[in-house]
Protein backbone atom coordinates (compact mmCIF):
# COMPACT_ATOMS: atom_id res chain seq x y z
CA UNK A 1 0.00 0.00 0.00
CA UNK A 2 0.85 3.49 -0.69
CA UNK A 3 2.03 5.50 2.24
CA UNK A 4 0.28 8.99 1.15
CA UNK A 5 -3.06 6.70 1.02
CA UNK A 6 -2.43 7.35 4.89
CA UNK A 7 -1.82 11.06 4.53
CA UNK A 8 1.95 12.74 5.05
CA UNK A 9 4.66 9.99 5.41
CA UNK A 10 7.32 10.27 7.39
CA UNK A 11 11.02 8.74 6.16
CA UNK A 12 13.78 7.38 8.50
CA UNK A 13 15.90 10.58 9.05
CA UNK A 14 12.76 12.37 9.78
CA UNK A 15 11.74 9.65 12.21
CA UNK A 16 15.24 9.91 13.73
CA UNK A 17 15.27 13.77 14.68
CA UNK A 18 11.45 13.36 16.37
CA UNK A 19 12.58 9.98 18.25
CA UNK A 20 16.10 12.20 19.67
CA UNK A 21 13.70 15.07 20.47
CA UNK A 22 11.40 13.05 22.39
CA UNK A 23 13.92 11.12 24.20
CA UNK A 24 15.88 14.15 25.04
CA UNK A 25 12.71 15.84 26.52
CA UNK A 26 11.00 12.49 28.04
CA UNK A 27 13.49 10.23 28.16
CA UNK A 28 11.53 7.66 26.31
CA UNK A 29 13.56 6.00 23.61
CA UNK A 30 11.02 5.02 20.54
CA UNK A 31 11.79 1.64 19.30
CA UNK A 32 11.58 0.99 15.27
CA UNK A 33 8.20 -0.04 15.91
CA UNK A 34 6.51 3.08 16.78
CA UNK A 35 7.83 4.80 13.77
CA UNK A 36 3.81 4.22 12.07
CA UNK A 37 2.19 5.09 15.87
CA UNK A 38 3.96 8.05 14.95
CA UNK A 39 2.97 9.08 11.56
CA UNK A 40 -0.60 8.23 12.33
CA UNK A 41 -1.23 10.29 15.73
CA UNK A 42 0.36 13.04 14.17
CA UNK A 43 -0.81 13.21 11.07
CA UNK A 44 -4.05 15.01 11.64
CA UNK A 45 -2.10 17.68 14.26
CA UNK A 46 0.14 17.98 11.32
CA UNK A 47 -2.96 19.13 8.70
CA UNK A 48 -4.49 21.13 11.51
CA UNK A 49 -1.47 23.30 11.47
CA UNK A 50 -1.49 23.65 8.00
CA UNK A 51 1.75 22.14 7.61
CA UNK A 52 2.68 19.99 4.41
CA UNK A 53 5.39 17.62 6.15
CA UNK A 54 7.53 16.38 9.34
CA UNK A 55 10.29 18.31 8.67
CA UNK A 56 7.93 20.98 8.56
CA UNK A 57 6.43 20.36 11.74
CA UNK A 58 9.83 19.58 14.06
CA UNK A 59 10.80 23.18 12.92
CA UNK A 60 7.29 24.47 14.20
CA UNK A 61 8.09 22.41 17.54
CA UNK A 62 11.39 23.55 17.97
CA UNK A 63 10.60 26.98 17.22
CA UNK A 64 7.24 26.87 20.01
CA UNK A 65 8.87 28.33 23.17
CA UNK A 66 5.71 27.77 25.19
CA UNK A 67 6.63 24.36 24.79
CA UNK A 68 3.15 23.68 24.51
CA UNK A 69 3.49 21.61 20.63
CA UNK A 70 6.21 19.55 22.52
CA UNK A 71 3.70 18.25 24.85
CA UNK A 72 1.44 17.47 22.39
CA UNK A 73 3.90 15.23 20.83
CA UNK A 74 4.51 13.61 23.88
CA UNK A 75 1.21 12.81 24.16
CA UNK A 76 0.99 11.11 20.77
CA UNK A 77 3.61 8.63 21.38
CA UNK A 78 3.02 7.96 24.92
CA UNK A 79 1.88 4.99 26.30
CA UNK A 80 -0.96 5.42 28.65
CA UNK A 81 -2.84 1.63 29.00
CA UNK A 82 -3.29 1.08 32.35
CA UNK A 83 -5.91 -0.31 34.86
CA UNK A 84 -7.43 -0.75 38.42
CA UNK A 85 -5.38 -2.61 40.82
CA UNK A 86 -3.16 -3.51 37.83
CA UNK A 87 -0.54 -5.72 39.36
CA UNK A 88 -2.77 -6.62 42.39
CA UNK A 89 0.04 -7.89 44.29
CA UNK A 90 1.32 -4.37 45.37
CA UNK A 91 -2.08 -3.22 46.56
CA UNK A 92 -1.89 -6.63 48.76
CA UNK A 93 1.82 -6.06 49.98
CA UNK A 94 0.53 -2.49 50.78
CA UNK A 95 -1.91 -3.19 53.15
CA UNK A 96 -0.45 -6.48 54.99
CA UNK A 97 3.59 -4.92 54.99
CA UNK A 98 4.28 -0.87 53.47
CA UNK A 99 1.17 0.63 55.84
CA UNK A 100 1.72 -1.96 59.20
CA UNK A 101 5.14 -0.65 58.63
CA UNK A 102 4.90 3.05 57.64
CA UNK A 103 2.87 3.15 61.48
CA UNK A 104 4.83 1.54 63.16
CA UNK A 105 7.72 3.91 62.09
CA UNK A 106 5.81 6.99 62.61
CA UNK A 107 4.15 5.72 65.51
CA UNK A 108 5.30 8.93 67.16
CA UNK A 109 4.11 11.35 64.51
CA UNK A 110 3.74 13.22 62.51
CA UNK A 111 0.48 10.74 61.30
CA UNK A 112 0.73 11.71 57.70
CA UNK A 113 0.88 8.99 54.72
CA UNK A 114 2.58 10.57 51.81
CA UNK A 115 2.01 8.19 48.66
CA UNK A 116 3.09 9.08 45.17
CA UNK A 117 2.00 7.45 41.38
CA UNK A 118 4.85 8.82 39.72
CA UNK A 119 3.31 8.20 36.16
CA UNK A 120 -0.18 8.11 36.82
CA UNK A 121 -1.96 7.84 33.69
CA UNK A 122 -5.34 8.22 33.44
CA UNK A 123 -5.56 7.91 37.38
CA UNK A 124 -6.75 4.19 37.96
CA UNK A 125 -2.94 3.85 39.57
CA UNK A 126 -3.51 6.41 42.19
CA UNK A 127 -7.44 5.59 42.55
CA UNK A 128 -6.22 1.82 43.50
CA UNK A 129 -3.91 3.03 46.14
CA UNK A 130 -6.54 5.66 47.70
CA UNK A 131 -9.17 2.89 47.28
CA UNK A 132 -6.94 0.16 48.97
CA UNK A 133 -6.02 2.92 51.81
CA UNK A 134 -9.94 3.46 52.27
CA UNK A 135 -10.57 -0.20 52.40
CA UNK A 136 -8.91 -0.14 55.66
CA UNK A 137 -10.08 2.23 57.40
CA UNK A 138 -9.06 0.41 60.74
CA UNK A 139 -5.82 0.96 59.54
CA UNK A 140 -5.98 4.38 58.60
CA UNK A 141 -8.61 6.68 59.80
CA UNK A 142 -6.70 8.32 61.93
CA UNK A 143 -4.14 9.28 59.41
CA UNK A 144 -3.94 12.25 57.37
CA UNK A 145 -3.56 11.12 53.69
CA UNK A 146 -1.42 12.65 50.80
CA UNK A 147 -1.51 10.94 47.63
CA UNK A 148 0.75 12.56 44.67
CA UNK A 149 -0.15 11.87 41.39
CA UNK A 150 1.84 13.17 38.13
CA UNK A 151 2.59 12.23 35.08
CA UNK A 152 4.09 14.33 31.47
CA UNK A 153 1.22 13.75 29.83
CA UNK A 154 -1.36 16.41 30.37
CA UNK A 155 -4.23 15.32 28.24
CA UNK A 156 -4.17 11.75 30.53
CA UNK A 157 -3.74 14.03 33.66
CA UNK A 158 -6.93 15.61 31.97
CA UNK A 159 -9.25 12.50 32.19
CA UNK A 160 -7.15 11.28 35.62
CA UNK A 161 -8.93 14.55 37.48
CA UNK A 162 -12.40 14.57 35.66
CA UNK A 163 -12.41 10.92 37.00
CA UNK A 164 -14.96 8.97 34.13
CA UNK A 165 -14.51 5.64 33.22
CA UNK A 166 -16.54 3.87 30.21
CA UNK A 167 -18.81 1.24 32.33
CA UNK A 168 -17.89 -1.34 29.36
CA UNK A 169 -14.13 -1.49 31.11
CA UNK A 170 -15.36 -2.08 34.15
CA UNK A 171 -15.97 -5.56 34.58
CA UNK A 172 -12.74 -6.63 36.91
CA UNK A 173 -13.87 -4.14 39.77
CA UNK A 174 -15.52 -5.38 42.68
CA UNK A 175 -18.85 -4.41 42.93
CA UNK A 176 -18.59 -3.10 46.15
CA UNK A 177 -16.34 -0.33 45.17
CA UNK A 178 -18.08 0.52 42.58
CA UNK A 179 -20.64 1.65 44.70
CA UNK A 180 -19.02 3.35 47.26
CA UNK A 181 -16.87 5.03 45.19
CA UNK A 182 -18.30 6.08 42.14
CA UNK A 183 -21.96 7.55 40.65
CA UNK A 184 -22.98 6.64 36.84
CA UNK A 185 -23.44 8.93 34.54
CA UNK A 186 -24.33 8.42 30.97
CA UNK A 187 -22.05 5.77 29.82
CA UNK A 188 -19.53 6.40 33.05
CA UNK A 189 -18.79 5.72 36.13
CA UNK A 190 -17.50 8.45 37.38
CA UNK A 191 -15.58 9.15 40.71
CA UNK A 192 -17.68 10.80 43.63
CA UNK A 193 -16.40 14.47 44.25
CA UNK A 194 -15.37 13.45 47.57
CA UNK A 195 -12.76 11.31 46.92
CA UNK A 196 -11.43 12.84 43.31
CA UNK A 197 -10.15 15.64 46.14
CA UNK A 198 -8.25 13.01 47.97
CA UNK A 199 -5.53 12.88 44.86
CA UNK A 200 -3.00 15.59 44.21
CA UNK A 201 -2.90 15.30 40.13
CA UNK A 202 0.26 17.32 39.22
CA UNK A 203 1.93 17.66 36.09
CA UNK A 204 5.80 16.06 36.05
CA UNK A 205 8.39 14.63 34.20
CA UNK A 206 10.51 12.27 35.59
CA UNK A 207 14.10 13.16 33.98
CA UNK A 208 14.05 16.49 36.11
CA UNK A 209 17.39 16.60 37.48
CA UNK A 210 15.76 17.89 40.58
CA UNK A 211 12.95 16.22 42.53
CA UNK A 212 11.23 19.53 44.34
CA UNK A 213 9.58 17.44 46.86
CA UNK A 214 9.87 19.24 50.91
CA UNK A 215 9.23 15.69 52.18
CA UNK A 216 9.39 12.54 52.17
CA UNK A 217 7.47 9.57 50.87
CA UNK A 218 6.49 6.40 52.36
CA UNK A 219 5.44 4.74 49.49
CA UNK A 220 6.40 5.50 45.69
CA UNK A 221 4.96 3.67 42.46
CA UNK A 222 6.71 4.05 39.33
CA UNK A 223 4.94 1.32 37.33
CA UNK A 224 5.45 0.40 33.60
CA UNK A 225 7.36 3.60 32.76
CA UNK A 226 10.86 2.81 32.97
CA UNK A 227 10.28 -0.07 30.19
CA UNK A 228 10.46 2.81 27.88
CA UNK A 229 13.81 4.52 29.24
CA UNK A 230 17.20 3.56 28.72
CA UNK A 231 19.77 1.88 31.39
CA UNK A 232 21.22 5.28 32.68
CA UNK A 233 17.89 7.23 32.86
CA UNK A 234 16.53 4.07 34.55
CA UNK A 235 19.28 4.09 36.91
CA UNK A 236 19.20 7.79 37.36
CA UNK A 237 16.03 8.04 38.43
CA UNK A 238 15.99 5.62 40.93
CA UNK A 239 18.78 7.00 42.71
CA UNK A 240 15.78 10.74 42.77
CA UNK A 241 13.41 8.08 43.96
CA UNK A 242 15.84 6.73 46.51
CA UNK A 243 16.55 10.60 47.40
CA UNK A 244 13.05 11.26 47.84
CA UNK A 245 12.24 7.68 50.27
CA UNK A 246 12.01 8.10 53.79
CA UNK A 247 14.26 5.60 55.19
CA UNK A 248 11.78 2.42 55.52
CA UNK A 249 9.67 3.79 52.30
CA UNK A 250 9.21 1.22 49.63
CA UNK A 251 9.56 1.79 45.53
CA UNK A 252 6.54 -0.56 43.78
CA UNK A 253 8.22 -1.05 39.95
CA UNK A 254 6.37 -2.60 36.99
CA UNK A 255 6.96 -6.18 36.83
CA UNK A 256 8.65 -5.56 33.61
CA UNK A 257 11.56 -3.96 35.33
CA UNK A 258 14.34 -5.68 37.04
CA UNK A 259 16.70 -3.57 38.88
CA UNK A 260 18.80 -6.69 39.01
CA UNK A 261 21.52 -5.07 36.92
CA UNK A 262 20.84 -1.67 37.72
CA UNK A 263 23.16 0.13 40.45
CA UNK A 264 21.50 1.23 43.51
CA UNK A 265 21.39 1.96 47.24
CA UNK A 266 17.87 -0.11 47.80
CA UNK A 267 17.06 -3.03 49.82
CA UNK A 268 15.24 -5.72 47.55
CA UNK A 269 12.15 -7.03 49.27
CA UNK A 270 10.90 -9.45 46.26
CA UNK A 271 10.35 -9.05 42.73
CA UNK A 272 9.42 -5.26 41.92
CA UNK A 273 9.28 -4.54 45.62
CA UNK A 274 12.42 -2.58 46.99
CA UNK A 275 12.67 -0.46 50.37
CA UNK A 276 15.13 2.13 51.02
CA UNK A 277 17.58 0.94 54.18
CA UNK B 1 9.16 -18.92 44.65
CA UNK B 2 7.25 -20.76 42.05
CA UNK B 3 4.01 -20.24 40.55
CA UNK B 4 1.06 -21.89 40.99
CA UNK B 5 -0.18 -22.64 37.16
CA UNK B 6 -4.02 -22.57 37.71
CA UNK B 7 -6.46 -22.26 35.15
CA UNK B 8 -6.57 -18.95 35.92
CA UNK B 9 -3.42 -18.55 33.58
CA UNK B 10 -5.27 -20.38 30.13
CA UNK B 11 -5.41 -17.80 27.44
CA UNK B 12 -7.98 -19.29 25.69
CA UNK B 13 -5.91 -20.26 22.62
CA UNK B 14 -3.92 -23.94 23.23
CA UNK B 15 -0.77 -23.46 21.85
CA UNK B 16 -0.14 -20.36 23.79
CA UNK B 17 -1.12 -22.23 26.93
CA UNK B 18 1.76 -24.65 26.05
CA UNK B 19 3.84 -22.70 25.30
CA UNK B 20 3.42 -20.20 28.61
CA UNK B 21 3.59 -23.82 30.72
CA UNK B 22 6.72 -24.65 28.87
CA UNK B 23 8.14 -21.06 29.87
CA UNK B 24 6.66 -21.69 33.45
CA UNK B 25 8.39 -25.31 33.25
CA UNK B 26 12.04 -23.51 32.80
CA UNK B 27 11.58 -21.18 35.17
CA UNK B 28 11.28 -23.58 38.51
CA UNK B 29 14.21 -25.97 36.42
CA UNK B 30 15.88 -22.17 36.87
CA UNK B 31 14.70 -22.22 40.67
CA UNK B 32 15.87 -25.79 41.57
CA UNK B 33 19.24 -25.04 40.11
CA UNK B 34 19.49 -21.19 41.96
CA UNK B 35 18.59 -23.16 45.04
CA UNK B 36 21.24 -25.93 44.91
CA UNK B 37 24.01 -23.34 43.84
CA UNK B 38 26.29 -24.10 41.18
CA UNK B 39 25.30 -25.89 38.08
CA UNK B 40 26.81 -23.16 35.64
CA UNK B 41 26.29 -25.36 32.28
CA UNK B 42 22.94 -26.50 33.48
CA UNK B 43 21.60 -23.02 34.26
CA UNK B 44 23.12 -21.56 31.24
CA UNK B 45 21.48 -24.09 29.04
CA UNK B 46 18.24 -23.30 30.39
CA UNK B 47 18.78 -19.63 30.10
CA UNK B 48 18.83 -19.87 26.37
CA UNK B 49 16.50 -22.38 26.21
CA UNK B 50 13.85 -19.96 27.79
CA UNK B 51 15.09 -17.00 25.36
CA UNK B 52 14.74 -19.60 22.31
CA UNK B 53 11.28 -20.58 23.41
CA UNK B 54 9.96 -16.69 24.66
CA UNK B 55 11.29 -15.52 21.01
CA UNK B 56 9.25 -18.06 19.40
CA UNK B 57 6.08 -17.40 21.72
CA UNK B 58 6.40 -13.96 20.97
CA UNK B 59 6.62 -13.85 17.55
CA UNK B 60 3.35 -16.21 17.14
CA UNK B 61 1.50 -14.54 19.89
CA UNK B 62 2.38 -11.19 18.08
CA UNK B 63 1.53 -12.90 14.80
CA UNK B 64 -2.13 -14.09 15.71
CA UNK B 65 -2.89 -10.58 17.96
CA UNK B 66 -1.96 -8.44 14.38
CA UNK B 67 -3.84 -10.82 12.38
CA UNK B 68 -7.29 -10.41 14.57
CA UNK B 69 -6.90 -6.72 14.55
CA UNK B 70 -5.14 -6.58 18.24
CA UNK B 71 -5.98 -2.88 19.36
CA UNK B 72 -3.37 -3.07 22.32
CA UNK B 73 -1.10 -4.93 20.45
CA UNK B 74 2.04 -2.53 19.90
CA UNK B 75 2.13 -2.16 24.16
CA UNK B 76 1.91 -5.93 24.24
CA UNK B 77 4.99 -5.60 22.42
CA UNK B 78 7.13 -3.49 24.55
CA UNK B 79 6.33 -5.74 27.49
CA UNK B 80 7.58 -8.52 25.45
CA UNK B 81 10.79 -6.46 23.81
CA UNK B 82 11.41 -5.40 27.38
CA UNK B 83 11.64 -9.17 28.58
CA UNK B 84 13.62 -10.52 26.09
CA UNK B 85 15.92 -7.68 26.37
CA UNK B 86 16.36 -8.72 30.21
CA UNK B 87 17.11 -12.14 29.46
CA UNK B 88 19.69 -11.04 26.63
CA UNK B 89 21.19 -9.05 29.33
CA UNK B 90 21.28 -11.81 32.06
CA UNK B 91 22.43 -13.92 29.48
CA UNK B 92 25.49 -12.28 29.09
CA UNK B 93 25.84 -11.77 32.51
CA UNK B 94 26.73 -15.78 32.96
CA UNK B 95 28.92 -15.51 29.52
CA UNK B 96 31.66 -16.30 31.64
CA UNK B 97 31.85 -18.33 34.60
CA UNK B 98 32.57 -16.03 37.80
CA UNK B 99 28.45 -15.23 38.58
CA UNK B 100 26.59 -17.83 40.70
CA UNK B 101 22.77 -18.96 39.91
CA UNK B 102 20.68 -16.15 41.04
CA UNK B 103 16.99 -16.55 42.71
CA UNK B 104 16.77 -12.74 42.32
CA UNK B 105 16.39 -13.66 38.79
CA UNK B 106 14.25 -16.78 39.11
CA UNK B 107 12.02 -14.66 41.22
CA UNK B 108 11.71 -11.78 38.69
CA UNK B 109 11.10 -14.34 35.99
CA UNK B 110 8.48 -16.07 38.01
CA UNK B 111 6.73 -12.68 38.84
CA UNK B 112 7.07 -11.72 35.09
CA UNK B 113 5.22 -14.32 33.58
CA UNK B 114 2.54 -14.51 36.52
CA UNK B 115 1.66 -10.86 35.60
CA UNK B 116 2.18 -10.37 31.78
CA UNK B 117 0.73 -14.02 31.26
CA UNK B 118 -2.00 -13.39 34.11
CA UNK B 119 -2.94 -9.87 33.66
CA UNK B 120 -1.33 -8.41 29.97
CA UNK B 121 -2.11 -11.76 28.12
CA UNK B 122 -5.63 -11.90 29.74
CA UNK B 123 -6.56 -9.18 27.79
CA UNK B 124 -6.32 -10.41 24.50
CA UNK B 125 -8.36 -13.66 25.93
CA UNK B 126 -12.12 -12.42 24.40
CA UNK B 127 -10.84 -12.28 21.08
CA UNK B 128 -10.63 -16.49 21.70
CA UNK B 129 -14.06 -16.68 23.36
CA UNK B 130 -16.04 -19.01 21.10
C1 LIG C 1 1.96 2.63 30.56
S1 LIG C 1 1.58 4.06 31.52
C2 LIG C 1 1.70 3.39 33.16
C3 LIG C 1 0.53 3.75 34.03
C4 LIG C 1 0.53 3.12 35.42
N1 LIG C 1 1.69 3.49 36.19
C5 LIG C 1 0.43 1.62 35.32
O1 LIG C 1 1.40 0.91 35.62
O2 LIG C 1 -0.61 1.10 34.92
C6 LIG C 1 3.04 5.06 31.33
C7 LIG C 1 2.87 6.52 31.70
O3 LIG C 1 4.13 7.13 31.88
C8 LIG C 1 4.07 8.47 31.46
N2 LIG C 1 5.42 8.98 31.20
C9 LIG C 1 6.25 8.70 30.17
N3 LIG C 1 7.40 9.38 30.27
C10 LIG C 1 7.32 10.12 31.41
C11 LIG C 1 8.20 11.05 32.06
N4 LIG C 1 9.40 11.35 31.55
N5 LIG C 1 7.76 11.62 33.20
C12 LIG C 1 6.54 11.32 33.73
N6 LIG C 1 5.69 10.46 33.17
C13 LIG C 1 6.06 9.86 32.02
C14 LIG C 1 3.19 8.39 30.23
O4 LIG C 1 2.60 9.64 29.92
C15 LIG C 1 2.15 7.32 30.64
O5 LIG C 1 1.00 7.90 31.18
FE1 LIG D 1 2.14 -11.81 25.68
FE1 LIG E 1 2.02 -14.97 26.11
Amino acid sequence: MNDSYFGISINDKEFERFRDLIYRESGIKLRDNKKDLLRQRLNKRIRSLGLMSFSEYYKHVDEDRSRAELTELIDAVSTNVTSFFREMKHFEFLTKTALPQTFQRKKNGPFELRLWSAACSTGEEPYSMLFTLLEHEELTSKWNIKLLATDISTKVLQRAMKGAYPITKMDGMPSELLRKYFVTEGDNYVLKDKFRNMVNFRWFNLINNRFPFKHKFDVIFCRNVMIYFDKPTREELVHKFSAALAPGGYLCIGHSESLANTSHDLRYIQPTIYCKP
Amino acid sequence: MSVEWGDQYSVGHEPFDEHHKSMVRIIDQMTELAQKGDDHAGWVARIDELITLSIKHFTEEEAELERRGYAELIDHQDEHRNLLNELLEIRGRYSEKGSKPSLEITEFLANWMAVHVGETDARYRPLFKK
